[in-house]
């Protein structure tokens, strides 16, 4: 609790108050406390000098900018940013193309044995495929590498 | 926005990365950006959340290692000790850091970066009359903090 020079208190609400009436947002009944307080208390006048210092020196506490080639650092950031969405995209549209291809495959696949089991009198690989079992054996033997 | 991410974490590595992530992250979301707010104000949305992010995981770190709960920086000078008073605007930028985030982040936006007090409240999904109070309350404990250095 704080005294006036007449005795009267304020309290911690008016030093709310006046913290508050910087932004602007008292009420009428509270502006005029805050103003009577003020006219009549030197302690509060000098108490509103410092909150006014105060705010200056947080204002002025302001970076002005990050370490020297903060924006080359983004840049570069971003650029490889850029390169790799890049690469994605392009594993992206292999993948999505493959993903066609091999499906239609399959179906071709599918089809040409169903079409040579229908004609065909035997279930053998020549029938199935068109090639001979040999063919068939050595394309399955061949080494990978 | 080096001044809203600075004043929010203080002079320090982790700034210069959210500083970085920011603008990534606004350049990812660049599709998204709608131009309802200016592209100043976009931004320091990213940045005092990307900051709000980093303090939590102070926290977290902080509790893990020290099992501390306050949130005081661990590496912030006592101002108390006169070799290590520097310039006003470091022992400024030193007190905001022991502000609770939520106190510092309406000083951040308000008087650091100039925004009124109704879009302080919008960027921060908070009431008008929140913003208010919190920043009264904001400059009092700072008041508090500063005292050693600056006297009463």
């Amino acid at each position: 609790m704080n005294m006036n020079k007449k005795g009267k208190k304020w309290d911690e609400k008016i030093l709310e108050f006046l913290y508050r009436s910087f932004d602007g947002d008292l009420s009428e009944k509270e502006q005029r406390l805050l103003e009577d307080a003020l006219r009549d208390s030197e302690e509060l006048r000098r108490e509103r000098a410092k909150i006014v210092a105060q705010r200056q020196a947080i204002s002025e506490s302001a970076a002005q900018s990050f370490q020297p080639y903060f924006a080359e650092r983004v840049m570069q950031r971003i650029d490889s940013l850029i390169s790799k969405n890049g690469l994605e995209k392009f594993y992206e549209t292999l993948k999505a193309a493959f993903r066609q291809f091999a499906i239609a495959g399959a179906i071709i696949l599918i089809a040409l044995i169903i079409y040579n089991l229908r004609i065909g009198e035997n279930i053998s690989s020549e029938e199935i495929f068109y090639a001979s079992d040999t063919i068939v054996e050595e394309i399955l033997n061949l080494p990978l590498f | 926005m080096a001044a809203t991410v600075i004043g929010m974490l203080g002079y320090c590595q982790e700034a210069e990365d959210v500083g970085q992530e920011t603008f990534l992250r606004f350049y990812q979301s660049l599709g998204k950006f709608r131009g309802e707010s200016s592209v100043g104000t976009y931004l320091t949305r990213i940045a005092i959340n990307l900051s709000l992010n980093e303090i939590r995981r102070r926290q977290q770190r902080r509790k893990f290692f020290f099992s501390r709960t306050d949130d005081t920086m661990e590496n912030v000078p006592d101002l108390n000790n006169p070799r290590e008073q520097k310039e006003t605007k470091q022992i400024v930028q030193q007190g905001l850091q022991k502000l609770d985030p939520k106190f510092r982040t309406v000083l951040v936006l308000r008087l650091i970066d100039g925004y009124s007090t109704e879009e302080t409240a919008q960027m921060l999904n908070l009431p008008v009359g929140t913003v208010l109070s919190r920043l009264a309350r904001a400059q009092m404990k700072l008041r508090d903090i500063l005292k050693p250095s600056f006297g009463g």
